[in-house]
């Protein structure tokens, strides 16, 4: 589904990326973790087209990806960090506009947005102008457009910021069914639960570079750490683990 | 406390001016250099051989006009900017946070607003209108009382202003107030041309309609010493004191009992679910963006009142066409020009628009020639309208023939339909993205050959329409020739441009974030 070779992206001398390798499969969760500015959406923008790797090869789909390819963006959908949606627009005119542009059958539209809206408990405020939103609000309308035409390949970056635990839950829930039909999901999260909990694979990427991948169980390799131990063991975020438990 | 909230302000003021552009600061550097040698010595001449050489009767009916238009003026401005800096700046609630006084950090606000947008205009005030008078007194209470009836016109301003965004945040959002104050100011932007061209003329019969004013301002601000300047002081420096405090005491009360957080959540009607084509989803976008904000509202209408500007400018200038004019002329010289700036500004500044949302369009299944063409549908079909009825209004107001407006019509039409794309392909040169000022969309190279485009238009247009004409008849075969060419250069001009604008949006172009 996608397959990553030797991806690199640098700024100036510093490498935001260096010599990435993995493969998602379909019909897989996939959970790329990392710290703040350990290179997380940098790699999920070359993944989607918007940031032009420095080197690698990126193939979605067996195919080589550029947002050219119109046939293939419509097998895709992707959630950014941040919900930016034109406030000037109702929820409503947004979800009419994404569904026509992914050329939506009517009825198909009109019976996944009943189900998503319903999900997010969002069908009040649909003929609100977006700018009333609020963040998670925004949130849960850019999830519902991108999930309504069943993308077979997701890309979320950082999908469950701003929502609140009962949609969050409902998210979790939908994903995993929508794994279960054989669709992928690749995903940036800080919340580790989150990966623990959904995610088949994780990745876990630091300063530019993979340190570990694998399931959770072959990242345990046998011990009985949480991830969140692993994380920072991998992320050297030990020592502040180690200093916060001792004075704890 | 309130010594480190200024240096913070300070500070942030600094580096604002630090951060500017090259190209920012030369035009700033520009304009105040024009101000200090053109305008404040034109000010001063005109003003003080006015007040030392007028009657008091006729000098009190001036005070009185501009102490009334100042305060309107100065407080409609003022309101713009304080809602960007109170209303729009999400650092005020952080700082709320902070362990300092609401009052102090409201204060400082206020201080700087003052300092900034009132204070200059006092003093101008007092350099170009007190001065004189001071001068024809002979007297230094009457400077002191000048300085201070404008020092104190400058609070009045300020806390009208206040009162104006307090009173309609209660109707609207903060917001929505701010794009419509943004909508009224562009219109304003004209007024100048307006006052100029047509209320120079109709002064002098307002100046003599008013009643005498000179129980108010004689013996207070000009004439001789009189109890009634120590009278005025006092009653000054009460209301400076006064107003101060209520203004910064008010501030502090509506903001920190969050009677400013409800914000008015409309509903939009009956919701429709909807799949359109894409060429209409995106088309229907564009016009419900453009319609329900003021903001938009105010970039592009403005400029349909330009026409109407070369009807003044043709009417009163027939050097433009050579000497002389005639309806027929002036109808079809109006169509062209205006339909070219229109077109120009209007579609530059719409396609421009569109580099606040590049990266969403980027990652929908959507490729350059769908967009570009739903964007050069919703320009041709937003302005050429509005240019029909412009050409209506015109063919009523100057009674031209019936065959000159149809003329005007076609020419008007083919003429949109030939600049939309240039406009286009102008609006995706380096355009600009700015949260703090989103009509700051095209950069210095896009505004320059838009200005310079206008200007050859304005300076040229006379001369080309004459070719229209033999004697007062119109030419009925140049006019259908130009039209025949007209029509070859829009279906090139669409092909070969609209063809380019697509490219660059599946490439990629250049933006420039701000702020």
């Amino acid at each position: 589904m996608i397959e990553v070779k030797d991806l690199s992206k640098k700024y100036g001398e510093k490498h935001a990326v260096n010599s990435v390798d993995f493969t998602v499969n379909a019909g897989e969760m996939f959970a790329y973790l990392g710290p703040n500015g350990s290179g997380k959406s940098t790699t999920i923008k070359m993944l989607t087209g918007l940031l032009e790797p420095s080197s690698g090869q990126i193939k979605i789909f067996d195919q080589t990806y550029s947002l050219d390819d119109i046939a293939l963006k419509k097998r895709m959908s992707f959630v950014g960090d941040t919900p930016d949606v034109m406030g000037k627009l109702t929820g409503s005119d947004y979800l009419n506009f994404i569904a026509s542009i992914y050329e939506m059958e009517e009825n198909r539209y009109k019976e996944k947005r009943q189900e998503l809206t319903e999900m997010f408990n969002l069908e009040d405020a649909l003929n609100q102008l977006v700018e009333e939103y609020s963040h998670g609000m925004r949130q849960k309308l850019v999830l519902t457009a991108a999930l309504m035409h069943e993308p077979e390949l997701l890309f979320l970056d950082e999908p469950t910021v701003g929502l609140d635990p009962k949609s969050n839950r409902l998210l979790k829930d939908y994903l995993k069914a929508h794994v279960n039909k054989g669709n992928t999901v690749f995903l940036t999260t800080h919340t580790l639960s989150l990966a623990e909990e959904i995610a088949d694979r994780i990745c876990i990427i630091y300063q530019g570079e993979i340190k570990a991948l694998g399931t959770l169980e072959e990242l345990r390799s046998g011990s009985a750490h949480s991830l969140e131990e692993i994380f920072l063991e991998l992320t050297d975020g030990e020592d502040v683990y180690e200093q916060t438990t001792l004075e704890n | 406390m309130n010594k480190q909230l200024l240096k913070i302000e300070f500070k942030s003021t600094v580096n604002y001016f630090k951060s500017l552009e090259t190209a920012k600061i030369i035009v700033y550097v520009f304009l105040a250099f024009i101000i200090a040698m053109w305008l404040l010595p034109i000010l001063w001449m005109v003003s003080s051989s006015f007040f030392i050489q007028a009657d008091n009767i006729l000098i009190a009916k001036a005070l009185f006009i501009i102490t009334i238009g100042l305060i309107i003026v100065h407080a409609l401005f003022l309101v713009n900017g304080l809602i960007k800096d109170l209303f729009m700046d999400s650092s005020i609630k952080s700082m709320l946070l902070l362990p300092l006084k609401p009052r102090s950090l409201f204060f400082v606000k206020i201080f700087k607003q003052y300092i900034l947008k009132v204070f200059p205009i006092s003093v101008l005030l007092s350099i170009i209108i007190g001065f004189p008078l001071y001068i024809s007194s002979g007297s230094v209470i009457i400077l002191i009382t000048n300085v201070l009836y404008f020092f104190t016109l400058g609070i009045i301003s300020l806390s009208l202003s206040y009162c104006l965004v307090f009173l309609v945040t209660k109707i609207t959002s903060a917001k929505k107030v701010g794009e419509i104050l943004t909508f009224l100011g562009a219109f304003l932007s004209i007024t100048p041309y307006l006052f100029i061209f047509m209320g120079g003329q109709n002064l002098r019969p307002i100046i003599d309609a008013l009643p005498d004013f000179s129980f108010l301002y004689e013996n207070v601000l000009y004439g001789g010493f009189s109890i009634k300047m120590l009278a005025a002081i006092v009653v000054c420096l009460l209301i400076l004191y006064f107003l101060s405090h209520i203004v910064i005491t008010a501030v502090t009360n509506i903001f920190t009992s969050s009677q400013l957080e409800s914000t008015v959540v409309k509903s939009r009607g009956k919701e429709k679910v909807q799949v359109f084509s894409r060429t209409r989803s995106l088309i229907q976008k564009d016009l419900q963006l453009t319609v329900r904000d003021f903001k938009e509202w105010s970039i592009v209408l403005p400029h349909y009142l330009f026409p109407f500007l070369f009807l003044f400018l043709i009417s009163s200038n027939p050097a433009m066409f050579g000497g002389s004019s005639n309806p027929d002329q002036m109808i079809l010289a109006i169509s062209l020009a205006g339909s070219v700036m229109i077109s120009l500004f209007v579609s530059a500044m719409n396609t421009a628009r569109d580099a606040r949302d590049y990266q969403f369009y980027k990652v929908l299944p959507i490729d350059g020639k769908i967009i570009i063409r739903a964007k050069y549908l919703f320009n041709s079909l937003t302005i050429l309208p509005v240019y029909l009825v412009i050409n209506i209004l015109m063919y009523l107001f100057i009674q031209a023939s019936l065959s000159s407006l149809i003329y005007a019509v076609i020419i008007s039409i083919l003429v949109v339909l030939t600049t939309v794309p240039i406009g286009m392909f102008i609006g995706t040169i380096n355009p600009v993205v700015s949260k703090k000022n989103p009509s700051n969309r095209l950069d210095i190279a896009g505004n320059v050959m838009i200005t310079m485009t206008v200007f050859i238009i304005i300076f040229a247009v006379g001369r080309v329409s004459s070719f229209f004409f033999i004697g007062n008849d119109i030419n009925h075969q140049v006019i259908l020739l130009t039209i025949g060419v007209l029509f070859i250069t829009s279906a090139i001009s669409a092909y070969i441009i609209l063809n380019r604008i697509a490219k660059r949006y599946d490439q990629g172009y250049h933006i420039t974030y701000k702020d």
